[in-house]
């Protein structure tokens, strides 16, 4: 019977009669004695998740002291609280049932007795069962433990087990007088000793550790020491990726070529750690490839073959964030337990150099186990912490929770188990050269990698800075419009059918009621700054109009090499809690060019004598009315009606166009002559264009004045 | 660059559906999976997924745009360092939380920043300060003018919630997502004749609604 409701208390009576019933929640004591009458009811799941997540919600020595003495007081007249009549018989069952009890708990779960130096848990444990049940299995076990634990700690002298990386290897000597060389190492032996790592940690990685409850606790200071066997999955992870980054830049005298070379032999690395479904290393190789400053060599990549690149590409989509790690996932799951990797390569080489690599594992007779990516399994781990209560209403302890931790659990612990078919021996040279690689942080690997290759030239960059200034502006005019136009949110949930993710219809909404509107409008920069202001920063500077080299060939290098933090005295400070990331190299927009979408035209009014022009910045946004509304606003004729007026691009002296009332501006101008338009009254219109002097002559030219350019000094290394 | 789903674009007076990624970040405990959840929350109510979820996706359905958040989550990860930078590498949007409760937590949002500032050219991304917990008043350790006056010179969207008491959580992401479509807006009205191409290694890119 699925979703019993009754309170946990009635579960015990199940006993008798042996329905199968799934707990959802209980007091401690309950979910304890449960676990007796799961035995009964053979739910061996229920002893697993238990046992497998318990340490969320109860420590080692209260469980046991619950089980032992409580409910498995066989010495006593507890059988009472089992039920049954006859006490020899129920003695007998209830032996049973502890002894299997504790030797799954030893065997599923033997780091939870590690408590050096004493053991209390453990010794207890023992005590119960030389009493109990003498000269039984789980006894020998218990004794067995006792003794491996005791040993070990004799091994390290700090008390503590044995998983950082660092002591891996405390059998290999440093041998420093054989310094090898990265070019030394075959690529298949790194792949190897990778993996005979990363499977040697992943086996020790306890899985309540990974409980998001426990996990989730690792940042404070006084838990440096929590879960440490998860601390040394990760830190072996963040090795590996350090030491590809240094193999990459450490030596700046290497020729483009050479570490191109280098590239392309992590890249094999990766797919031959992949044959050996080692997905930890290869996560952390395919990252470090990925990292800032590796991923912006772009020389060095352009000399990486093309079939290497496909198998780079290929191997990096396994880590794509698609549909949250669905590629990723679904491999686990397929070739987790199965003996050897399945790959499939659109590469006709890679193809068949994976071919002959599964030949020749299979020839051999060798089984591959499989080595995950932990933190996935902790992400989702920590998901579900944050999702489901510890306990529900009346304090009990949320056992449905613990039974979808348990999902994940059981996977890593099914990976766990099926890691032991790597038979893998450690190699040490490569152990020693692997240890011997420098660390180098973040911010030392980007500065070498400038070294290597200087930041490109700032044409490459110029497009996008430009962009930058475009929103700028066009915010200042348009903020207003914008929003005005997407507000009020309608509330119109719409489930999306058959989305993987499946939106629910009434989560989709965000009413539009519970909006702060004071927080909104701080959210967006008022439109209250006059066009003046802008229009005015833009005339200093407008000549810098040296028309930038518009690269198509902008790569990733250029996109993180340009960043420049100082922000531009900002005009507008009262609004800018808001959204435009200010830079100090904006290419402001100029009269008479269209810098990618704004430009700055002049307006006069037909009426005048032609030389009250008004400057008027124009972005790719401006509709025709709006431009009039501007124009007349700056020609002080607000108090006419805009439908009166047209908007006129001065050609030539003979020639003019007429901009239609509704066009885009910005598009409808002829931008090959002079930005010089009229404002015209409708009316008036006659056909017949007036002749008028190069009005521009007239007017000092602001754009010749402020040559300060804005554009920043190459930015190099 | 968003990819704008098939359907819609090509039938006039369809709103368009753009899919943003939207990552977050922030040091351990600030709250970060509790937004997410706080946001998207009764999807997950009804609807847990068999395995965990590392990410969310929640529709907002705008006048003039659907806009679909896959909201991912470097929960537990951040750790695996060269990971959090693939994280975040193709992300639209970016929510840098700190605990009010905790000085140290805005300190780390600000690194969290630098490193955006490394990936990310000003204009490519929405960038929010959000200052978390605020529901926690009595233990506050940053003041609101001091998310707020760094927001300011960052240029960063700001605003304070609480995931416990749903406080201005809706608001944020919905600031971000008339942001995102403010950009959006400009963009599509600029067939640019250079537009970049970049080099994606390892991206998977073009992501397609499926709504």
């Amino acid at each position: 019977v699925e979703g019993d409701q009754l309170p946990p208390e009635h579960t015990v009576s199940q006993y008798e009669t042996c329905k199968i019933r799934t707990i959802k929640a209980g007091t401690l004591e309950k979910l304890v004695e449960n676990l007796l009458t799961a035995f009964g009811d053979n739910d061996f799941t229920y002893i697993s998740i238990f046992l497998s997540t318990y340490r969320a919600f109860a420590s080692t020595k209260e469980v046991l002291e619950l089980l032992l003495d409580r409910y498995g007081n066989l010495e006593t007249s507890s059988c009472e609280e089992v039920g049954s009549e006859n006490s020899s018989e129920s003695k007998t069952v209830l032996r049973t049932a502890i002894a299997s009890i504790l030797r799954a708990w030893l065997d599923q779960c033997s780091e939870d007795f590690r408590e050096p130096p004493n053991y209390p848990c453990l010794l207890k444990l023992l005590d119960y069962l030389k009493r109990n049940i003498p000269g039984s299995d789980p006894e020998r076990r218990a004794q067995n433990l006792l003794e491996q634990f005791q040993n070990q700690e004799v091994e390290n002298d700090d008390g503590f087990h044995n998983t950082s990386p660092c002591n891996l290897f405390d059998e290999v000597e440093l041998d420093a007088s054989s310094p090898e060389e990265f070019s030394f190492f075959q690529e298949d032996l790194v792949a190897e000793q990778l993996t005979y790592m990363d499977a040697k940690l992943f086996k020790k990685v306890v899985p309540y550790h990974c409980l998001g409850c426990i996990w989730s606790r690792r940042d404070k200071k006084e838990n440096k020491h929590l879960a440490p066997t998860i601390r040394a999955t990760i830190s072996q992870f963040n090795v590996v990726t350090k030491c590809v980054v240094s193999t990459i830049l450490k030596s700046k005298e290497l020729k483009t070529q050479q570490r191109a070379k280098i590239i392309e032999k992590w890249i094999h690395i990766a797919h031959e750690c992949r044959i050996l479904k080692n997905f930890s290393s290869l996560r952390a190789i395919i990252s470090a490839l990925q990292s800032n400053s590796i991923y912006r060599l772009k020389k060095t990549w352009a000399c990486v073959p093309k079939d290497i690149m496909l198998m780079f590409e290929e191997l990096s989509d396994i880590f794509s964030d698609h549909d949250n790690y669905l590629t990723s996932r679904e491999l686990l799951m397929k070739e987790g337990t199965s003996k050897f990797a399945n790959l499939d390569s659109s590469v006709k080489e890679n193809q068949k150099r994976t071919q002959r690599r599964l030949q020749l594992q299979k020839d051999m007779g060798v089984m591959q186990g499989t080595v995950p990516y932990l933190g996935t399994f902790l992400t989702d781990l920590i998901m579900l912490d944050t999702a489901l209560q510890d306990y529900i209403e009346g304090g009990l302890i949320n056992f449905e929770k613990r039974r979808r931790e348990f999902e994940v659990i059981a996977q890593i612990k099914l990976l766990q188990s099926a890691c032991n078919s790597y038979c893998m021996t450690p190699d040490q040279k490569f152990i020693q050269w692997f240890r011997r690689q420098q660390h180098l942080t973040d911010d030392e690997s980007y500065s070498l990698s400038r070294e290597v290759e200087a930041a490109a030239d700032t044409s490459t960059t110029s497009p996008k800075s430009r962009k930058s200034m475009v929103k700028r502006f066009s915010l200042l005019f348009l903020g207003s419009e914008v929003i005005a136009h997407s507000t009020p949110i309608k509330e119109q949930p719409k489930s999306a059918p058959g989305g993987s993710s499946g939106e629910s219809t009434d989560s989709a909404s965000v009413s539009s009621c519970e909006f702060n509107h004071s927080e909104y409008e701080d959210a967006c920069i008022s439109p209250t700054g006059t066009p003046d202001e802008p229009q005015k920063k833009v005339s200093e500077s407008s000549s810098s109009s040296s028309s930038p080299t518009h690269s198509t060939d902008t790569s990733s290098s250029g996109v993180s090499s340009s960043i420049s933090s100082t922000p531009l005295p900002s005009s507008n400070d009262k609004c800018s809690v808001s959204v435009t990331p200010i830079t100090s190299k904006v290419l402001p927009p100029v009269y008479n060019q269209q810098n990618k979408d704004m430009c700055i035209i002049r307006i006069s009014i037909e009426d005048s004598n032609g030389n009250m022009y008004k400057s008027i910045l124009l972005t790719s946004q401006d509709k025709t009315p709006a431009v009039i509304q501007r124009a007349m606003l700056k020609h002080n004729l607000e108090s006419d009606p805009a439908e009166d007026y047209e908007l006129v691009q001065v050609i030539s002296e003979d020639k003019e166009l007429v901009i239609p009332g509704n066009a885009n501006v910005f598009y409808a101008m002829n931008s090959h002559v002079n930005f010089d338009f009229l404002l015209r009254k409708k009316a008036s219109v006659n056909g017949q264009v007036k002749m008028r002097g190069r009005c521009s002559l007239t007017l000092p030219r602001t754009a010749k004045r402020g040559c300060r350019s804005n554009r920043p000094s190459k930015i190099t290394a | 660059v968003a990819q704008k789903a098939m359907l819609g674009t090509s039938l006039e007076g369809i709103r368009p559906t753009y899919i943003y990624k939207v990552v977050l970040l922030g040091s351990m405990s600030v709250g970060k999976s509790s937004l997410a959840y706080r946001y998207v929350k009764n999807y997950f109510k009804e609807l847990l997924p068999t395995v965990g979820c590392s990410f969310f996706t929640q529709m907002l359905n705008l006048e003039v745009a659907t806009v679909k958040f896959e909201i991912w989550d470097t929960a537990g990860q951040e750790k695996y360092h060269s990971v959090c930078h693939l994280y975040y590498r193709s992300a639209h949007a970016a929510l840098l939380i700190y605990d009010i409760t905790n000085k140290e937590t805005l300190n780390r949002a600000k690194l969290w920043l630098k490193d955006l500032e490394k990936e990310f050219l000003p204009n490519e991304i929405v960038i929010a300060l959000v200052g978390n917990k605020v529901d926690l008043a009595a233990e506050r350790e940053v003041a609101t003018e001091e998310g707020e006056e760094f927001a300011r010179t960052k240029s960063l969207l700001f605003m304070e919630t609480s995931a416990k008491s749903s406080h201005q959580v809706n608001d944020i992401f919905m600031a971000i997502a008339l942001e995102l479509l403010q950009r959006e807006q400009e963009k599509t009205s600029t067939p640019s004749p250079h537009r970049r191409s970049t080099v994606d290694l390892g991206e998977s890119g073009a992501r397609m609604g499926c709504c």
